[in-house]
């Protein structure tokens, strides 16, 4: 066999392994919708004065909407996590997430139908396949009592989605 | 040739490295907590009337007391806080004494006794993010000299600052 030939049949065995489907990673992009605000008073209160503030609260169900949009060749599969980041968020409060829906689309999702606490490491929250639009997802905070002084607290969840 | 097929597998490799890659995107949200400030207080019990009728001879009359009628409640999230008493009757009172002092205090610092004017008085110091509770204990007293008669009290407890 000629050399030239050879270097045609390598080229193409390590072309085809290169653009092979199973190999590539199609671009997933996420886009999230919402927030949660929360207004803590005296109406609060478990049973008026001398008693402590409701310890936890919920968001509505379809608070934060999250679309997720599939783009290119490859596996159409992905995962996304969650975390948060405070910038003047209270220790003693506990923040969870869950997804309420499925929202629509050609694929498939699960995972993350129950509240899981939402940390400052990433965690996987739920998967899928291809596109969805208007999945919901609903927050809880629990850790609320008179023992936490006045002020505006905050904290910025995070949702990453990684192409799988 | 060999030259050739090196740079070939280098692109290759490029290529194939590239394909694999993962790729990821991410949103946020934000969480808002807005907490108010909190400073509430109730009296449990109700009216209640304290009657001097019985004197030991060559003593002046008895006072009359209770202790277990009312209560104050409280909650603040706020610190350094303190529960004042005031009477409605203009000082000084046109007939009788009325003291009070905080028992069973649970949240805070009794103050003294003290006999009840239309001034503020502190009757709980050292109340600050908390929940808390007192038995009120008037004492009513009255002289010889003052004859008979009544004075109706409205007693008003605020949590304020320290």
């Amino acid at each position: 066999m000629k050399t030239v030939t050879k270097f045609l049949i390598l080229f193409v065995i390590f072309g085809l392994i290169a653009t092979g489907e199973k190999a590539e990673a199609a671009i997933v992009f996420i886009d999230v919708t919402g927030s949660w605000s929360l207004s803590i008073d005296a109406s609060d209160l478990v049973a008026g004065a001398g008693s402590d503030l409701i310890d936890t609260y919920e968001s509505a169900s379809d608070e934060v909407h999250i679309d997720i949009s599939v783009w290119g060749r490859g596996s159409r599969s992905w995962r996304v996590d969650v975390r948060k980041s405070d910038s003047s968020w209270h220790g003693n409060y506990h923040l969870y997430i869950r997804r309420t829906s499925n929202g629509s689309g050609w694929g498939s999702i699960s995972g993350g139908t129950s509240y899981q606490e939402v940390t400052d490491t990433d965690q996987s929250f739920f998967s899928g396949n291809w596109g969805r639009s208007n999945i919901h997802i609903q927050l809880r905070l629990s850790g609320v009592s008179v023992q936490i002084p006045p002020n505006t607290y905050t904290t910025t969840v995070i949702y990453t989605v990684t192409s799988t | 040739m060999k030259r050739l097929i090196a740079v070939c597998l280098a692109v290759v490799l490029v290529l194939g490295l590239g394909g694999v890659a993962v790729v990821a995107n991410s949103d946020s949200h934000t969480v808002t907590v807005q907490v108010n400030a909190i400073n509430e207080l109730a009296i449990e019990g109700g009216n209640f009337t304290l009657t001097i009728n019985s004197a030991t001879a060559g003593s002046q009359p008895d006072p009359a007391t209770d202790s277990t009628t009312c209560d104050v409640l409280w909650t603040t999230n706020e610190a350094s806080k303190k529960i004042t008493v005031a009477t409605s009757v203009a000082s000084p009172p046109p007939n009788f004494t009325l003291k009070v002092v905080a028992q069973n205090v649970n949240g805070g610092t009794a103050a003294s006794e003290v006999t009840l004017s239309d001034t503020a008085q502190d009757f709980v110091t050292a109340v600050g993010t908390t929940i808390g509770n007192c038995d009120l204990a008037y004492t009513a007293s009255a002289t010889a000299a003052q004859g008979t008669g009544s004075d109706i009290h409205t007693v008003t407890y605020t949590i304020t600052a320290a």
